[in-house]
């Protein structure tokens, strides 16, 4: 039939031409040459239709060989309206060739479409129906979607079935053309269809249809799907639906994937398909054909993806490693894929296939590689991510297609991410991943990365924080990328700045390195905003000393043309000055019971609020013993206990972002009035070992006691901050950090300690308090003492870590928040005051006070009603925390002098516990009512004096200000 | 579904294109252009599928003539499209009797009806030969006429 006998001497010299051509130059000499005649020839009027035909076959090659033919495409159209059926036919198929669906053309060919939809010729309905599918646009879907839909019952089976999969490209056009119910009424009378080609083509229909998602409307349908897929493998199709006499291949994989569909995570429909997925498992796995394979891995990946069982589970892994153990690529193919499908059911049926897995890795085929890669990336797990991932990174370096590199980099951070061994390895591995992926770094790769950083970072503490800034740092020694520059300026702003608080030399090794990279080439004008956020996250060091040159360098941006880099130097610039001062000052106090919302919490808890109560059970489970649980802890600590937390560095990092949530529900709450008990403490034991156990996220040191410390310090003061009103205390007082001191044995602790060291390898402590507090937000910050009761902890009271944590790059509001919240506390003093008289009712300041064994060896009563306390630091740091009746007051007063200060306590015959400088903290108790009174006093020279009286009783805190006016002010 | 079916020959000749998706003459032209030199690229052994700009590619080649299939990438069985493609090749051979790369070029129509009879809306609609050579039989008869 070659021969081309039926076409004019011209068309077949033309096509005869084309296919003796042997280069692209010759073929498109011979076109350009056709082009040309065919216009002429188009001019001729009266053109039998026959040479209109082989004009457009003519017009077909041009197009298809890649000139334009447009000129011709209105003659197809006229073709189209042509009485004999082959011309017309080609005239549809012209159109379809040539014209896009968004041509206007097209619309001339709304009218002849409806009339040949609506012929009774049914060769000419077949034909229109051939050509609405292929022309049809949104433009005039509802023209032609009545007599589509009326074709649906015509004798035909052809046309039933193709008007089926036009109603289907109707609803994709345009989903109001045809109701949903509409919809599945017609496509369930497809399937019903006695013809098997129209049932095949509803099997499309319902396919889409799973896919979109309309997954439960059509899971009563399973049995039928089901049936119909027996009747197939039982050879009840004709014969002509077989291929290699295999019945309806195309059709069992269509319904096979129909029943994977239906049957994903639903035993119930899957019980129904198993049988009849076995039995076409079974018979597909006899053939030795490719077809036989295709629905063989078809099986497969159904048996994956419904519910899955055990036999059939089996039976696909023995024809996966059928597939695997052939020596056809096409085979191995499918077979690396099948167990990509099994592998995220069960693990165990890629181990015997390990071999023939790494084979394919080195194959020469990259198409295998390609989908091995991603069974690597399916089974990876602990024990064999770095393996695995050594081999991606070896695809990332030597791969040069970019989709390729773009999924392996995805890939090699997510499997990271999730498996990585330990830290180092995960920040190696994400160094050399970005090194050799740099272009596939985007805001989403680095703010996962960053949070990841930091995550870790507030896990292990300084040891995690010190590695990365010396590996950061060291990457800025070499020349980079800025994508990789961005990553290194974070960590060096956010974590070194942390880090290297308290030491100036090597703050300033990293500022100038970060200056430097300022003078390299840098690829856009971004990355000087990220050097500059870095330094002056630098700069809110405490121990920066290079403020003159970062002065100058924002200075000089102040300039910038780029309005980032401007914004940012100004906003940096002036902070600076508030760093400045933050860090000037003495008095920055906040309250991190947040007493300011005592009255309203009062307020709500007599409008019948519930008390707050953070779940016992918790709490009770933690502390092993129910009894023991509740109880107070009254000073049995030693000093020692209370020390060793406190290092140089408490305070300064306050501002560490935090994950101390998990113990939250430790805490037992102040409002908790079942959990108060009267009990007199039991001692350390059990206390120290109730963070222990719970306390999961808490730091462990190298020494046990002083653990527990933290951890109740962290706990307590995240439990105030959240809570506001702290009356009732149980034993998780609050222990200020002081100077470390030697570490106290226990023996229980010991044990608890290699637990959580296992969970938490190199946890460090001095890191996870701070971090802890911090989290709470701003406002429930910073677990200020009313006097820093050791000199190292003044700087506690300094927020200039605020200011550090809050230069978020992206996000540069904090800023404000940071500020504000050092005097919304002062903002709140005067509700403080007014609201006393409603302070909390379910104090039990006899009882308590009674238990107090620290204040238990107070003197014979004094003048008033007021003794002296013989109590040391930490005891009235304790009290402090419990007592959580805190008047605040700034007086203008007589008192200038320590002097001063101290006859004034002694009218009131309490005594001083400590001073310094112009603070000092002083105790005494109400003889009376036995109950507690702690005076912290900041004294000025100009006379203004800073009153903060915590008491048991609010009347004393009352008495004692009302006394301390009228005698001095 | 099925993006586009491509007849190309060893020297990158096209001989038959249908897109079920527009593109223009040019886009047309590079993609088969970068298609055929893929798998021009690739040996007998190597299997026959492939990722190429987004598309699944499934291609055979029968003598010098490459069949090519594109589909979307989540179209999920390969071999039965790379069979669907044994069965075209086997529903021209019944209609031409030995069908060779000239016969499509004479009869490029015919080799379109016959795909357009095949797959519609980019999906497999009938596998079934008598089916599918029965509408161009009657197009035969009526150019008779």
């Amino acid at each position: 039939m070659s021969s081309g006998s039926h076409l004019s001497k011209e068309l077949h010299d033309l096509i005869k031409s084309i296919g003796e051509t042997r280069s692209k130059q010759e073929e498109d000499k011979i076109i350009i040459k056709e082009v040309q005649q065919l216009k002429t020839k188009l001019n001729e009027k009266n053109m039998p239709s026959k040479k209109v035909k082989e004009m457009l076959i003519r017009a077909i090659y041009i197009e298809m060989l890649g000139h334009d033919a447009s000129f011709v495409h209105i003659n197809a159209i006229h073709l189209t309206q042509s009485k004999n059926l082959a011309q017309k036919r080609l005239g549809y198929l012209c159109c379809s060739l040539f014209l896009d669906n968004n041509s206007e053309l097209l619309i001339l060919l709304v009218a002849t479409l409806q009339k040949d939809l609506a012929s009774t010729n049914v060769h000419i309905v077949v034909n229109a129906l051939t050509a609405v599918g292929k022309l049809i646009s949104k433009t005039f879907v509802n023209a032609l979607t009545e007599p589509v839909l009326k074709l649906l019952t015509h004798n035909t089976d052809i046309v039933r079935k193709k008007a089926l999969m036009v109603m289907q490209i109707i609803r994709q056009l345009n989903q109001d053309c045809i109701t949903e119910q509409d919809y599945d009424d017609r496509i369930r009378r497809g399937i019903q269809d006695k013809e098997p080609s129209v049932m095949g083509a509803a099997f499309n229909l319902y396919h889409e249809e799973l896919k979109k998602g309309a997954v439960n409307k059509y899971k009563p349908l399973t049995g039928t799907f089901v049936s119909m897929l027996k009747q197939i493998i039982e050879h009840k199709l004709h014969k002509d639906y077989d291929y290699h006499r295999f019945p309806g291949p195309w059709l069992q994989i269509k319904l096979l994937q129909i029943l994977t569909l239906l049957g994903a995570n639903d035993l119930k429909v899957s019980e129904q398909i198993y049988e009849v997925l076995g039995s076409t498992l079974r018979r597909a796995d006899d053939t030795t054909i490719n077809i036989g394979y295709a629905v063989t891995y078809q099986c497969v990946k159904c048996i994956s993806g419904i519910y899955p069982q055990q036999g059939l589970l089996e039976q696909a892994a023995n024809s996966v490693s059928r597939f695997l153990k052939s020596d056809n690529n096409n085979l191995k193919y499918l077979g690396i894929n099948a167990l990509t499908q099994i592998v995220q059911i069960s693990q165990k049926y890629v181990l015997e296939h390990q071999m023939t897995i790494v084979d394919c890795l080195e194959s020469n085929d990259d198409t295998l590689k390609k989908e091995t890669l991603e069974l690597l990336f399916k089974m990876t797990n602990e024990q064999n991510c770095e393996i695995i991932i050594q081999k991606l990174i070896h695809f990332l370096k030597t791969s040069s297609d970019s989709n390729f590199k773009k999924d392996l980099f995805v890939k090699i951070s997510l499997l990271n991410e999730k498996h990585a061994p330990t830290q180092e390895w995960f920040i190696k591995t994400a160094n050399t991943l970005f090194e050799f992926g740099s272009e596939f770094i985007d805001n989403d790769v680095r703010n996962n990365f960053f949070k990841l950083l930091i995550d870790n970072f507030n896990d292990i503490g300084t040891e995690f924080g010190e590695f990365i800034t010396d590996i950061y740092s060291d990457l800025l020694k070499n020349d980079l990328q800025d994508n990789i520059l961005k990553i290194v300026c974070w960590v060096i702003g956010e974590i070194g700045s942390q880090i290297y608080d308290q030491n100036p030399n090597k703050l300033n090794e990293l500022t100038q390195l970060v200056i430097m990279k300022l003078d390299s080439q840098l690829e856009s004008e971004t990355t000087i905003s990220w050097i500059l956020t870095c330094l002056a996250k630098l700069q809110s060091a405490r121990a920066f000393q290079m403020f003159d040159q970062t002065r100058a360098i924002f200075q000089k941006y102040m300039q910038s043309k780029n309005l980032d880099c401007q914004q940012r130097a100004i906003d940096f610039f002036t902070l600076a000055k508030f760093n400045a001062a933050l860090k000037g000052s003495q008095y920055i106090t906040i309250d991190p019971k947040m007493s300011f919302l005592d009255a309203y919490v009062q307020q709500e808890r007599l409008r019948g609020a519930q008390p707050y109560n953070p779940s016992l059970q918790v709490k009770a489970a933690a502390l092993g013993s129910a009894a023991e649980a509740p109880s107070l802890n009254f000073g049995p600590y030693s000093d020692n206990k209370y020390g060793g937390v406190k290092t140089g560095t408490f305070g300064v990092e306050e501002n560490k972002t935090t994950n101390q949530n998990s113990s939250v529900p430790t805490i037992t709450g102040p409002w908790d009035d079942t959990g108060y008990n009267q009990k007199q403490p039991p001692v350390a034991k059990p206390v120290i070992a109730a963070p222990m156990a719970i306390g999961s996220t808490v730091g462990i040191s190298s020494n046990g006691s002083n653990q527990t410390t933290t951890t109740k310090t962290t706990m307590q003061s995240m439990g105030s901050g959240q809570m506001g009103v702290n009356t009732n205390q149980t034993q998780n007082n609050y222990i200020p950090p002081v100077k470390p001191l030697p570490p106290k044995e226990d023996p229980n602790l010991k044990e608890k300690q290699k637990l959580a060291n296992q969970l938490f390898p190199s946890l460090s402590q001095t890191q996870q308090q701070p971090q802890q507090t911090q989290k709470k937000g701003i406002t429930a910050m910073a677990t200020q003492k009313p006097m820093n009761t050791n000199p190292t902890l003044v700087p506690q009271s300094k927020p200039p870590a605020q200011v550090n944590n809050l230069l978020e790059i992206d996000d540069p509001l904090p800023i404000q928040q940071s500020v504000s919240s050092v005097p919304q506390v002062y903002v709140q003093q005067p509700q403080i005051i007014t609201q006393k008289t409603v302070v909390p009712q379910q104090l039990q300041p006899q009882q308590q006070w009674s238990q107090s064994p620290p204040l238990q060896t107070f003197s014979q009563q004094q003048i008033k009603s007021y003794i002296p306390a013989n109590i040391n630091v930490d005891q009235y740091e304790q009290l402090w925390e419990r007592n959580q009746n805190i008047k605040e007051v700034t007086l203008q007063s007589k008192i200038k002098s320590e002097q001063d200060f101290k006859k004034m306590i002694q009218t009131i015959n309490i005594n001083v516990i400590d001073v310094i400088e112009q603070e000092i903290i002083c105790a005494g108790a109400n003889a009376e009512s036995k109950s507690c009174v702690l005076l912290y006093g900041c004294y000025n020279q100009n006379g203004s004096l800073d009153l903060k009286i915590n008491s048991t009783d609010p009347k004393d805190g009352e008495y004692i200000l009302a006394l301390i006016k009228r005698q001095f002010c | 579904m099925i993006n586009f079916i491509l007849m190309v020959n060893k020297q990158g000749q096209t001989r038959l294109a249908q897109y079920f998706q527009f593109l223009s003459v040019k886009e047309r032209m590079t993609l088969e252009g970068e298609l055929i030199r893929k798998c021009l690229s690739r040996n007998e052994t190597q299997c026959s599928f492939l990722e190429h700009r987004g598309y699944k590619i499934i291609y055979r080649r029968y003598a010098s003539l490459y069949f090519i299939i594109g589909m979307d990438l989540e179209e999920e069985n390969e071999m039965a499209y790379l069979e669907f493609i044994h069965n075209l090749v086997e529903t021209l051979d019944k209609y031409f009797e030995n069908v060779c790369e000239l016969d499509i070029m004479f009869n490029i129509e015919k080799a379109h009806y016959i795909l357009e009879e095949m797959v519609m809306n980019g999906q497999i609609v009938e596998t079934n030969k008598t089916q599918i050579l029965a509408p161009i039989h009657v197009l035969d008869k009526a150019k008779d006429e």
